[in-house]
């Protein structure tokens, strides 16, 4: 008989381990060599769609057990979800990229001198594994508790590690994204907005338009949930540009603050409140960036002091024959217009330096998490995205009370190279 | 930068951004297909991203065991590193490259995963499946029950099983006129097996003789179909090309499914009785078969008891004769000897077989009262026994016999055995013969004799029991008789498989042989997977284009121009491979070199290497068949001393130019009946050799013109003409002039080259830069991920003057050299002088045998066989034979044999002379005396003997010139 000895949360991060620990009871020291573990991993539960079929043998002293981690086959389908909002109808966008869900199936089987003969069957889980685009450094990753995540209950955060203060210009964009295991929940968002001495001025309710557990998928006499999962990972547009672009856009004439919070279908809020403070004040130009941040959402921070756009070529030459036979009238020659060295091709790397004002000793320690992103976006004027990446190899969190005034500077390459015309 | 995109199986691979990734192209690659690396790039690394991981099947996973679809694309969970994946290159959407990948390695560090990839070019695919498989291989079909205990099962790489066919003289005649280059044909080629001539003068071929060819675009087109490849190629739809074919010259052997054919299992399944006593167990009254054997109760004789098996197990081609209704038993009736029944008969022309039989015998105590015995006693004897019964004479004959003793003593010494009936002793017998020839008409059977007049029947006459009159029961219980056909040459009347007999080189081997016989290119279909594209090099040039890459070539990089710079040696020998056979031995010999090379020397001062071009083949020169003008190869043993002898040969590669005029005729000999038709005149003989035509060659297989043939002129056959339109000359000469004239160069250079010249790539193409032709030898390194040069390799094209085709008779007497430049000089063949000093003798090589000293044979002489001294033979005489001293055949006379006589002078046709007496060579009366009569064959019948003392000897048997 099998059993299933240990197994990931429910929702667990994608770039973190998720051993699985099956016993087979029948299986003892003395007959390990006829005795296998088949392990297969559906995508999406889906009997016909495996991602991957494993065979183990089972590990000696163990009173037969194999220990199976699909962290790095489920993550197949896993990327991330960013960009402009595209709904004016509501902020509520689903992130189908940034979860995904498997299920799996044990079978020990063991060989009766002829041919290996099934022994047992069992399904990993009931009814899903979901795994959504996050990852932890090791130490933390040991308390990682999932029902911190579920935006469920009150308390509980979004998919950020920004702090639940910010400031926001008066047209930028943000996204909070949310993770979820419950249909009624998060219900809604509530936006209030504040003037400048704190009084509220008006109170805007979104409804999230995917309360549905859509989609099934039927597998024999099962009913197996297949595109609910991308249910369970929504992100919402937060930002002042964002909010002001709804069809029933959010005013903020003399406002200098407003709260963003999530309610579940019963009323009740559930997660915490975010406060956005809007400012636009900034000596140089601003540049606003967005960086996919370890929880898998997105985060955002505006550079406010001196930036810089540098570019290099890297240029492709080569000799030719700069004489011509020409046909009409026949003569063969050079003119001064001839060119003997052509420029075939060209690279032009193109780099970003941005530099932040004051950092707290909190904002300090978040931009480390923009230091490791693998992707990074500048925010244009017009509310979309240009692909960049860090270039710096080393960052240093820095705190007040030891380095004084904190600063923070990063070097940044657009991540499309320019062009130029081809000789 | 390019926008560059590799897809595998059609989904994309993500690749290192500027990767060292470098395709390299060479025209060597399509004059060398074999050791082609096509377009194969360094090892590249590609990242273990998600979704390579997905297109690899998550293979850097150690505990990964995805079940394989067969079928569907190599690719995701159906990805086996084992298998290709078909990728395709594209910069810009222009594909530059379209192959196979090959992920060779997975690179793990921490968690970063990394790919090692191969991509290889898809010309490589051809040889890679007909690895170093041999034309006459097998595989096991059933490996993974071998592997289970089961017996294999094997099937050839190559089936020619449909061309297998009645070795028989008519099915050979029809190969003659067949159409060409389909299937098999029976070229006249002398293997050293028989060298019979009739009285008449005329050679004599025995069916036996034969030995079939293979057509050379049958081979390949199999070769292509079991590597699951298509070609096209003008070359092999020419008339000419066609003509070529492989002499299968082993000797033929009876083949598996013949054996198969021929093989028997019978088993014996119900009791038989040896005599005529009831049994009591079965009540048989009589025997069940043979009832004769003790039928001669108190005497008369002994017949052997016929072994009777009743259970065909296996007798595939039906052979055992049983009881029209098997299994039957009736008491008295059963075996009928006059209707040939349980017996083998054979109806194949001529086989060789091996038989054995075992039986189990019994004794029975054949009572049913219990009571004292009073049994026969003492040592009684039989023979278990097999039977060749000769249908050519009638005669039986025991061809595996076995003693059996029964020591009745002892068998019986008991007083009281109880009540019966119960086997009582019992014995069992295996009789196994040697190889067996049999014929048509046939039999073999088993069967018992018994010892003495008597044989038994007195003893099993005898009460056995002193209380009633109870016998002794001789029974069989069980057998069986197999025949095994023996593993043998084939004989005449059998089925020649194909299969069985093909070359044994492997196809790897012959198809580059071929390929560089003819100087041929090949190149894969762009369009068409697996699909070949196969031209000579005058064609693949021809087919080229002219392309202007004038303004392409950087001139600020070093450009290096090499005077002759593919000359990689001062002399190039372009040959057959050797073999040991009489002919080939004896040139190589003589000249140092295989017959038909080609020695191409360069005037350079500096390059001293000499490398040879060889091929699988070997050469066969072409002889006289002795006394006819008939020029025909001669396959046989170096050790001519003793006389032709069938050898092993090497494999060959002739042209069958069909049937052409034979002077005089010749006999094709069948060996079996209808005895009238024993022999089949032929005007013509299928001709095979180097040559396109023996007489007036406009051809010629070898690379070269030899220095010296072994055919020469004769009355019969006239005029020789010989050709330098050869393998080197027609298809290599202008190439190789290109790399060793004076003015070749080699250029490298880089040039820019877009993707879109790297689509149009072809070697066939000129490329013009400032005015002056090159041919692309080389493109070195060009990377479809970077914008750069790529490194061009060029040769030169020159003017050259086209090859002269000369066709020029024979120059007897001394050598003879081809005029022409350096490169052409070639020299002609040495004098087939007819007249020649040869030990002592003046005779003309080739045209017959000579032995002793001082003959002195006209030089138009033919199929003369002279063993004496002092023998003159005048001009145009034919099939003359002298065995004695100082005759003289006068000039033009034909059929003389003068035997044990001195000082004859023959001046008249058709004449035998012994001990100087002439004998008349037709009928007639011999008048009476001593006289000595010799027929020498069944055209010269005697017909009337007097009487007396005379002696009448049938010469014709011996009469077997040995010409060689």
């Amino acid at each position: 008989m099998l059993i299933i000895e240990q197994r990931p949360p429910d929702y667990s991060p994608a770039y973190n381990q998720q051993p699985w620990v099956v016993r087979e009871t029948n299986v003892t020291d003395a007959d390990l060599a006829n005795w296998r573990m088949l392990i297969n991993v559906l995508r999406d539960g889906n009997l016909a769609d495996p991602i991957s079929t494993h065979k183990y043998r089972f590990r000696a002293g163990t009173g037969g057990c194999v220990v199976f981690d699909p962290s790095r086959i489920v993550d197949v389908d896993l990327s991330y979800t960013h960009g402009p909002r595209d709904y004016t109808l509501s902020p509520w966008m689903l992130a189908e990229n940034s979860i995904t869900s498997y299920r799996l199936t044990f079978t020990s089987q063991y060989y009766n001198g002829t041919e290996w003969v099934i022994k047992d069957i069992i399904l990993g889980t009931d009814p899903m594994n979901y795994v959504f685009n996050a990852v932890f450094d090791p130490v933390p990753f040991l308390s990682y508790d999932q029902t911190d995540y579920l935006l469920n209950a009150s308390g509980v955060g979004c998919l950020t590690t920004a702090a639940n203060t910010q400031t926001i210009g008066s047209n930028d964009s943000l996204f909070l994204h949310c993770l979820t295991d419950t249909a009624d929940s998060p219900y809604d968002m509530r936006v209030r907005t504040y003037n400048y001495t704190g009084g509220l001025l008006n109170t805007y309710t979104y409804t999230n338009p995917f309360t549905d557990w859509i989609g099934a998928v039927s597998i024999g006499s099962s009913i197996i949930p297949s595109v609910i999962s991308k249910r369970r990972r929504t992100r919402v547009a937060v930002g002042t540009r964002d909010l002001a672009a709804m069809s029933s856009p959010v005013s903020f004439a003399g406002a200098g603050s407003y709260t963003v919070t999530f309610r579940n279908s019963g009323g009740f809020t559930v997660g915490q409140t975010y406060t956005f403070n809007i400012s636009d004040c900034a000596k140089y130009e601003r540049v606003r960036l967005h960086w996919l941040n370890p929880l898998g959402g997105f985060d955002a921070y505006t550079f406010t002091l001196k930036s810089v756009i540098e570019e290099d070529i890297e240029r492709s030459t080569f000799g030719r024959q700069h004489n011509v036979l020409a046909s009409r009238p026949v003569s063969y020659g050079y003119t001064t217009q001839s060119r003997g060295t052509v420029e075939y091709a060209s690279d032009v790397p193109m780099r970003l330096t941005v530099n932040s004002n004051h950092l707290t000793d909190a904002e300090s320690i978040w931009m480390k998490t923009l230091h490791r992103s693998p992707e990074v976006y500048l925010e244009q004027s017009d509310g979309t995205f240009i692909a960049m990446n860090i270039l710096n190899k080393k960052y240093r969190t820095m705190r007040g009370v030891q380095d004084g005034v904190i600063y923070a500077q990063f070097e940044l390459a657009y991540a499309l190279n320019g062009r130029t015309h081809r000789g | 930068m390019a926008n560059t995109e590799v897809r595998v199986e059609g989904h994309l691979l993500d690749v290192q951004s500027g990767m060292a990734f470098s395709f390299n192209y060479q025209v060597s690659d399509v004059r060398n297909p074999e050791t082609r690396a096509t377009e194969f790039s360094k090892t590249v690394r590609c990242p273990g991203t998600v979704n390579n991981n997905e297109l690899f099947g998550h293979v850097f996973d150690v505990s990964v065991s995805n079940i394989i679809t067969a079928g569907q694309p190599n690719i995701k969970i159906n990805f086996n590193p084992n298998k290709k994946a078909a990728v395709q290159v594209y910069v810009d959407s222009a594909p530059v490259f379209d192959g196979v990948i090959q992920l060779r390695k997975v690179l793990i560090l921490n968690e970063r995963i990394d790919y090692e990839v191969v991509f290889i070019g898809r010309l490589s695919n051809i040889f890679t499946r007909i690895a170093d498989y041999k034309i006459n291989d097998r595989y096991i079909t059933n490996e993974q029950n071998v592997a289970a205990g089961a017996l294999p099962v094997y099937a050839p790489y190559i089936d020619c099983s449909d061309l297998d066919h009645a070795y028989q003289r008519q099915t050979i005649i029809d190969t003659w006129t067949a159409p060409i280059g389909e299937g098999i044909v029976y070229p006249m080629i002398d293997y050293g097996i028989n060298t019979l001539y009739y009285s008449d003068g005329y050679r004599v071929y025995h069916v036996e003789d034969m030995r079939p060819a293979i057509y050379v675009k049958e081979l390949i087109d199999r070769i292509f179909a079991y590597a699951q490849c298509t070609y096209e190629c003008a070359l092999f739809d020419t008339t000419g090309f066609k003509r070529l074919v492989v002499p299968l010259s082993s000797m033929p052997m009876i083949g598996d499914d013949e054996r198969e054919r021929n093989s028997l299992l019978v088993e014996k399944s119900i009791d038989q009785n040896l005599h005529n006593r009831t049994l009591l167990t079965t009540g048989q009254p009589f025997t069940f078969g043979n009832h004769s054997c003790f039928l001669a109760l108190g005497g008369g004789g002994v017949v052997p008891a016929r072994v009777c098996f009743e259970v065909e197990t296996n007798d595939p081609s039906n052979q055992y004769v049983i009881l029209d209704t098997p299994g039957s038993i009736v008491p008295g009736g059963n075996y009928n000897p006059a209707a040939s029944q349980y017996e083998y008969q054979i109806y194949q022309m001529h086989r060789r077989d091996r038989y054995s039989a075992s039986v189990k015998l019994i004794l029975w105590y054949n009572s049913n009262i219990n009571g004292s015995l009073a049994p026969a006693s003492g040592l009684y004897q039989q023979r278990l026994e097999i039977v060749h019964y000769r249908a050519a004479d009638g005669s039986l004959n025991i061809i595996g016999s076995t003693d059996i003793e029964w020591n009745l003593t002892d068998i019986f010494a008991v007083s009281s055995v109880g009540t019966g009936p119960f086997p009582i002793f019992d014995q069992t017998i295996t009789v196994e013969s040697d190889d067996v020839d049999t014929y048509a008409g046939d039999a073999v059977y088993v069967h018992i004799a018994a010892d003495g007049p008597n044989g038994w029947s007195p003893d099993y006459d005898t009460p056995i029991n002193s209380n009633t009159a109870s016998y002794i029961g001789h029974q069989i219980a069980s057998g069986s008789f197999t025949v095994t056909p023996s593993v043998s040459q084939l004989f005449e009347g059998g089925t020649y498989e194909v299969t069985q007999n093909l070359p044994d080189v492997s196809m790897k081997d012959f198809l580059i042989s071929v390929l560089r016989m003819f100087n041929l290119q090949m190149t894969p279909s762009p369009d068409i997977p697996d699909h070949y594209i196969i031209e000579t090099w005058d064609e693949y040039y021809a087919n080229g284009t002219r392309r202007d890459w004038t303004y392409k070539l950087d001139h600020s990089s070093p450009i290096e121009l090499i005077p002759m710079g593919l000359l990689a040696a001062r002399e190039y020998m372009f040959k057959y491979s050797e073999d040991g056979d009489y002919y080939n031995s004896r040139y190589q010999n003589t000249h140092g070199r295989t017959y038909g090379s080609r020695r191409f020397e360069i005037d350079n001062d500096f390059v001293p290497k000499r490398t040879e071009v060889s091929i699988v083949f070997s050469p066969t020169p072409l002889n006289n068949d002795y006394g006819s003008n008939r020029i025909i190869p001669k396959i046989y043993d170096a050790d001519i001393s003793e006389g032709a002898k069938p050898t092993d040969a090497n494999i060959r590669i002739l042209y069958y130019a069909g049937l052409l005029p034979s002077l005089p005729r010749w006999r094709f000999r069948s060996g079996f009946p209808p005895a009238t038709n024993l022999d089949i005149y032929q005007n013509e003989y299928p001709y095979a050799g180097h040559l396109n035509n023996p007489y007036t060659p406009t051809f010629d297989l070898n690379w070269g013109i030899p220095f010296e043939l072994y055919y020469s002129v004769s009355a019969l056959v006239g005029q020789l003409f010989y050709t330098n339109s050869n393998l080197f000359n027609e298809y290599h000469l202008r190439q190789y002039r290109e790399i060793v004239d004076k003015d070749s160069k080699l250029m490298t250079a880089f040039f820019k080259l877009t993707p879109l010249d790297i689509i149009k790539l072809d070697f066939r193409d000129t490329i013009e830069i400032d005015g002056v032709y090159w041919r692309l030898n080389k493109v070195i390194d060009y990377n479809p991920f970077s914008d750069g040069l790529t490194k061009v390799e060029l040769l030169k094209i020159l003017d050259l003057d086209p090859f002269k085709k000369i066709e020029f008779s024979l120059v007897k007497g001394r050598e003879r050299r081809m005029g022409g430049s350096l490169a052409e000089i070639e020299q002609g063949p040495s004098s087939p002088d007819p007249i020649r000093q040869r030990s002592g003798n003046i005779a003309p090589e080739f045209q017959g045998i000579v032995k002793g000293t001082g003959n002195n044979i006209h030089g138009t002489a033919v199929g003369f066989n002279v063993t004496g001294n002092r023998n003159t033979i005048g001009a145009g005489t034919q099939n003359v034979t002298i065995v004695g001293n100082e005759n003289t055949v006068a000039d033009g006379i034909y059929n003389v044999t003068i035997l044990s006589t001195t000082g004859y002078t023959a001046t008249k046709s058709n004449v035998t002379v012994i001990n100087g007496g002439e004998i008349v060579l037709f009928g007639g009366v011999i008048e009476g005396g001593e006289d000595e009569v010799r027929s020498l064959s069944a055209a010269s019948p005697i017909f009337v003997i007097d009487g007396g003392e005379d002696t009448v000897t049938n010469l014709y048997a011996d009469y077997h010139n040995d010409l060689n």
